[in-house]
């Protein structure tokens, strides 16, 4: 079949247009007393709401020896309050047409749910009885813990969890962030409704309290719903986080997670990285961007593209109140493993040698920029962004102000924050796979530390 | 009790001389626009000893084209802040960009020259390349999880391997080794075809304007032969089907699969609400009962697999440690048999129905999505304008609809099932 010739001048890309400005939308935010404040974007026309009610809390709290307390306790608080059993709260979220969502991160806890802008008031009602209220009945809590354990199991038999635990456990020792999230069979199993209630009180229940409404609504109605419920939630200023201890040292390690039937291996290559509010975040994002955080960015086109090891490898800072880890993650064929860890610690070493030229930056934070607006075209997305300012205590104006900081950033910048911030002198890597296949090709890096997680349920 | 708005999207549908329809959603309030374009062709046009080609084929085309180079596509896209990606189902195969509006050319220009100009750029170097980067999806999202063969196993029980909705979408590890340049190219030329295409913008454009790019970029590409729609016979099922896999998994899971009514028929959606009533949320009848009362699993969920011929209903429940995987099934058909007797409480289906009607408007809230769900509806239904309608739709349905459905087709003789045991387990 013949193609007819073209009617436009294929043989460059077409110039574009000028492009329209965008601004990050507008939010007001009242003090509600009680150190509570309510953050509120308008978007009139959406016909819908969404809320996050941000507590102070999250995992970065867990005591020792009860890792996956703040989780299970988050867990709870839509199993019961003083006037509604665990089913007629679900009843009544679902009968509302949205959702109750909790989740629990290292830094905090959110409720959130989404509605039609006509049941925000009854939504809000919900959420505030479940934040506020919550009575950890004894069989829920039984329940639930049974659950969790049971997902705990489960977990052992992913490779990505097993990769995550160990790289975890090797960044972080036996320090908080070395534990898990929800934590572990033995810790779990020895949490009581006891202790639940005591971190509701301690911990969720304490200030700052924020919610954060996007969408539909009208401001001053949702002010005066929300003022005496929020306040109410609040008594005092909980005690302030745990500073973060201090990150294991070392050099280069390489730590197997023996999987001997596994068809392919589940590859983390990393190190302890810097806290979300370190003024050289946004730099180390863009380098990272750069490093790993699109399709053409070098681990990318080195890996996947030229040498076919992987269908998908990315790197990323985590972003926590805490250092929390830069990552290279990756599922790469077995045979491949050894040559895939040597190219990433390459790239790692010439991102540390030499600046980037400009035109492979200017793409970098052109793509940064340009996928900002994409990223808040939902409520759901607005409000993640005021949860990050909240969360992290970053300046109000953190999102008017990001596009100059990512224009700012130039290639001898990547390549200071690349001396600071990438260690490939003291890298952990973590490989999940047949330890026999694995071992002559990683030996070369560190004598491996094996994990065999058939025998032991936690890595040593 | 019904109060969301009704959704009122401003849309066009035009045609190019050449077949390829063309849909323009203009909404200015961000300055983005989402290119998204559907070719009407899926793994269910493939030869039977080929599986996983138009899954490769789809891979091949972020390859470059005459004027595009290697790695280009994305380069371009992301270097003015764009994402894109593409995605293969059994029935079509997706493109799509989200850029900023003052880039829309750009995106016209991406997706006219693959569709118009991609052979002189396909090498076998390329397809080597590519065949490995398969081949490691295949072993990231299949072999190597947990679980991971089972919906290819359960697609084999419900279709047969005579159909192509019983071959996985991604292919059998031989076939991708097996697939040949002239394979894919012949692919091209059958299916790769402005008048086997739509088209949609959604965004930040004026419509005329829009639409005269659109002129220019793939109005000078020629329409190819008319593609035929096969309906690849189904063979009846004569009776349960049953199979155990081992795996090295810790929990048992037992999935149920049954035919439902094609998406083009609007019975699919039946199956669609019977899912969401029964399985959706922590109190729907399933979920509260053995999750929550019995506690005999981790979790249930039910959905509805939207395909053409047939759509697939699917039921899946994690057993509890220590829970016997029978006493799963035997709790599921109990509910699937109470199904087909008993009417859904009106309060049941009032909330599934919400909750359905919420997300809906939900998911519309990006561009993407509305372009995505406009591409959908103009290739099956050749109507944009049921983005608005399909609420409706949902509306119409009664609890009598859904027992109609699990009577006609949840019967224990219709069912597949597919439990996955830990090692050593199958007894």
């Amino acid at each position: 079949m013949s193609r007819a010739p073209a009617t436009v001048d294929r043989s460059v890309p077409p110039v574009p247009g000028s492009p329209r400005p965008f601004r990050f939308p507008r939010f007001e935010r009242v003090e509600l007393g009680g150190d509570a404040a309510l953050w509120a974007a308008r978007k009139p026309d959406a016909g819908l709401v969404h809320f996050d009610l941000v507590l102070p809390g999250g995992a970065a709290f867990d005591p020792r020896g009860k890792s996956g307390l703040s989780s299970l306790t988050a867990a709870l608080l839509d199993e019961g309050t003083s006037s509604r059993s665990s089913h007629e709260i679900a009843a009544a979220a679902e009968r509302l047409g949205g959702y109750l969502d909790i989740r629990t991160s290292w830094d905090s806890v959110t409720l959130a749910t989404g509605v039609a802008a006509g049941r925000a008031g009854t939504a809000l009602e919900l959420l505030l009885e479940v934040a506020g209220d919550p009575t950890f009945p004894q069989d829920e809590v039984v329940r639930l813990r049974q659950r969790t354990l049971a997902e705990i199991r489960r977990r052992r038999a992913v490779p990505a969890s097993l990769a995550a635990r160990q790289f975890s456990r090797a960044l972080y020792g036996r320090t908080v962030f070395g534990r898990p999230l929800t934590g572990t069979a033995e810790s779990v199993a020895a949490l009581e409704r006891d202790d639940l209630d005591a971190f509701y009180r301690e911990r969720l229940a304490a200030a700052p309290v924020t919610l954060i409404a996007a969408g539909d609504f009208d401001p001053a109605e949702l002010r005066t719903s929300v003022r005496r419920a929020l306040a109410g939630l609040t008594r005092r200023r909980g005690e302030p986080q745990p500073a973060p201890e201090p990150p294991v040292p070392g050099g280069v390690r390489v730590y197997l997670v023996d999987r001997p039937q596994a068809t392919q291996t589940e590859l983390r290559v990393g190190h302890v990285g810097l806290p979300r509010r370190h003024p050289d975040f946004v730099a180390a994002s863009v380098m990272s961007s750069l490093l790993g955080g699109k399709f053409t960015s070098r681990l990318n086109l080195n890996l996947r593209e030229r040498h076919g090891f992987t269908y998908s490898i990315y790197s990323r800072f985590g972003a926590r109140r805490g250092p929390g880890p830069f990552t290279i993650a990756s599922a790469v064929a077995t045979d491949s493993a050894g040559r895939a860890v040597e190219e990433i610690r390459g790239e790692l070493e010439r991102l540390r040698a030499e600046p980037p030229t400009a035109a492979e930056l200017d793409e970098t934070r052109s793509y940064m920029l340009g996928v900002f607006p994409y990223t808040v075209e939902s409520l759901e997305g607005v409000s993640r962004r005021l949860r990050e300012i909240a969360v992290h205590d970053l300046p109000l104006d953190y999102w008017d102000r990001y596009p100059a900081a990512l224009e700012a950033v130039t290639p001898t910048d990547i390549r200071r924050v690349a001396r600071d911030h990438l260690h490939p002198d003291r890298l952990t890597i973590v490989a999940v796979g047949p330890e026999q296949a694995l071992r002559p090709q990683l030996e070369p890096f560190a004598e491996p530390i094996v994990w065999r997680p058939a025998e032991q349920p936690e890595p040593a | 009790m019904i109060d969301l708005p009704r959704p009122n999207h401003p849309l066009e549908l035009r045609t190019l001389d050449n077949g390829l329809r063309v849909v323009l959603h203009p909404d200015r309030s961000l300055p983005l626009v989402a290119v998204n374009l559907w070719y009407h062709v899926g793994s269910k046009n493939e030869p039977a000893e080929r599986s996983g080609l138009a899954h490769l084929f789809e891979h091949m085309l972020f390859q470059g084209s005459q004027h595009v180079g290697t790695n280009d596509h994305f380069r371009y896209v992301q270097q003015v802040g764009g994402v894109a990606n593409g995605s293969t189902s059994f029935d079509r195969t997706n493109y799509y960009e989200t850029l900023p509006s003052h880039c829309l050319e750009l995106g016209l220009w991406l997706e006219s020259d693959r569709m118009g100009f991609l052979l002189p750029a396909m090498t076998a170097e390329k397809l080597e390349t590519q065949r490995e980067v398969v081949m490691n999806e295949r072993r990231q999202r299949v072999d190597n999880q947990p679980y991971g063969r089972a919906f290819e196993r359960l697609h084999e029980l419900v279709y047969g391997d005579s159909h192509p909705y019983g071959r996985p979408i991604i292919g059998y590890m031989d076939h991708i080794e097996a697939a040949t340049l002239e394979e894919m190219e012949t692919f091209f030329r059958s299916y790769y075809l402005p008048n086997n295409a739509v088209l949609t913008l959604a965004g930040d454009f004026d419509v005329d304007a829009a639409f005269a790019a659109v002129e220019r970029y793939f109005g000078g590409i020629e329409r190819g032969p008319r593609v035929e729609r096969g309906r690849a016979p189904l063979e009846p099922i004569d009776g349960e089907r049953r199979d155990v896999l081992e795996d090295h998994v810790e929990l048992a899971r037992v999935y149920m699969g049954y035919r439902a009514p094609g998406v083009v028929a609007d019975g699919w959606r039946t199956a669609d609400l019977f899912a969401a009533a029964w399985a959706h949320g922590k109190s729907s009848p399933l979920y509260r009962d053995l999750a929550h009362d019995r506690q005999l699993v981790q979790d249930v969920v039910a959905w509805v697999l939207p395909t053409e011929i047939a759509a697939t209903f699917v039921v899946v429940a994690t057993a509890r440690p220590g829970v016997d995987i029978e006493r799963v099934e035997a709790a599921l058909a109990e509910h699937l048999d109470r199904a087909a007797t008993e009417p859904l409480a009106g309060v049941e289906l009032e909330r599934a129905r919400l909750r359905f009607e919420t997300s809906y408007l939900d998911r519309l809230q990006t561009l993407e999505h509305r372009a995505e769900t406009l591409s959908r509806m103009t290739t099956y239904h050749d109507e944009p304008e049921r983005i608005d309608s399909e609420i409706d739709r949902y509306r119409g349905l009664t609890a009598d609809h859904l027992v109609e459905f699990a009577a006609g087709s949840l019967r224990p003789e219709q069912r597949s099932l597919l439990r996955v045991v830990p090692r050593g387990e199958a007894g």
